[in-house]
């Protein structure tokens, strides 16, 4: 008989999907981030 | 840093729909393993990661190499930005390939020579991660993360053959596995159709993720620079 093994099935799903989803998140936050210190950066050059 | 060029919006979005459609050919068309059940359906993107992994870490060594030979600052973003992809879905292959292995082996971790390998070619790329945060000068550390990733790119390999080569239960799809392999299976014509649907959407979106993060290390480049000269 197959044996039920479902809820492993969609753990190993939630893991790929989440582990992905926080990798983008952490690309975009960091691009943000980059960018407000570039605007910032430019900012104290244009006043030197 | 301006928009994100056409190519890459398109790129974008074919590469969600694509890991969309492989998902629903993973749920709603690959037929049921009858020895395993639904966990074997992890398989598909189990694989597709691992091989994902692997390709950046051999991509990194690559990137290490033309650095040494050129000393061009794009070579160690790419190589770093392919680390970092890597890394990821390296890990996702190790997690998700324990999840498998439980109701499959009977436990979540073995020592067995696959995941003994993966584990450390994990753990070898992790430390470059960390040893090169420790580094300042940006010249050094390029240098140091090119001889770290060639020398990290070798057991890519080891990984890879790890299952032909030893005595293992690990399952080994291409190529013949070793005589003492156990727990392979044989692939119907809609399994092989999702498998090769699944890994060539993961090296879709490998490819994006690059060129997103190739552009993450240009802007950051650009503020360190920046950075030195309103210090001066």
């Amino acid at each position: 008989m197959t044996p039920d093994t479902t809820n492993f099935m969609l753990a190993g799903y939630a893991v790929i999907f989440s582990v992905m989803a926080i990798y983008i998140a952490s690309l975009i936050l960091r691009w943000r981030n980059l960018k407000r210190d570039l605007i910032i950066l430019q900012e104290m050059q244009a006043k030197k | 840093m301006e928009r994100q060029p056409l190519i890459l919006q398109i790129l974008n979005i074919l590469s969600a729909v694509l890991l969309a459609i492989a998902a629903c050919l993973v749920f709603f068309y690959a037929p049921l393993e009858l020895v395993m059940g639904n966990v074997q359906k992890i398989f598909y993107f189990h694989v597709a990661n691992a091989w994902v992994g692997m390709l950046g870490f051999v991509a990194a060594a690559v990137a290490g190499i033309a650095y040494l030979r050129t000393h061009d600052m794009k070579w160690d973003i790419l190589e770093m930005a392919a680390v970092e992809i890597s890394l990821v879905f390296f890990l996702i292959a190790i997690v998700t390939g324990s999840i498998w292995a439980y109701p499959a082996w009977g436990t979540w971790w073995t020592w067995d020579p696959r995941l003994t390998t993966a584990a450390i070619l994990e753990m070898i790329y992790l430390a470059y991660l960390l040893l090169r945060q420790g580094i300042e000068d940006p010249e050094r550390r390029a240098r140091f993360g090119a001889v770290y990733t060639l020398i990290g790119g070798l057991s890519v390999p080891l990984t890879f053959l790890s299952i032909r080569l030893f005595r293992t239960i690990h399952p080994a799809l291409i190529g013949t596995a070793s005589s003492a392999a156990q727990g392979g299976f044989d692939m119907s014509a809609p399994m092989k159709l999702t498998f090769f649907f699944s890994l060539f959407t993961f090296s879709l979106i490998f490819v994006v993720l690059l060129w997103h993060r190739i552009r993450l290390g240009r802007l950051a480049e650009k503020v360190e620079q920046l950075k030195l000269n309103v210090m001066q």
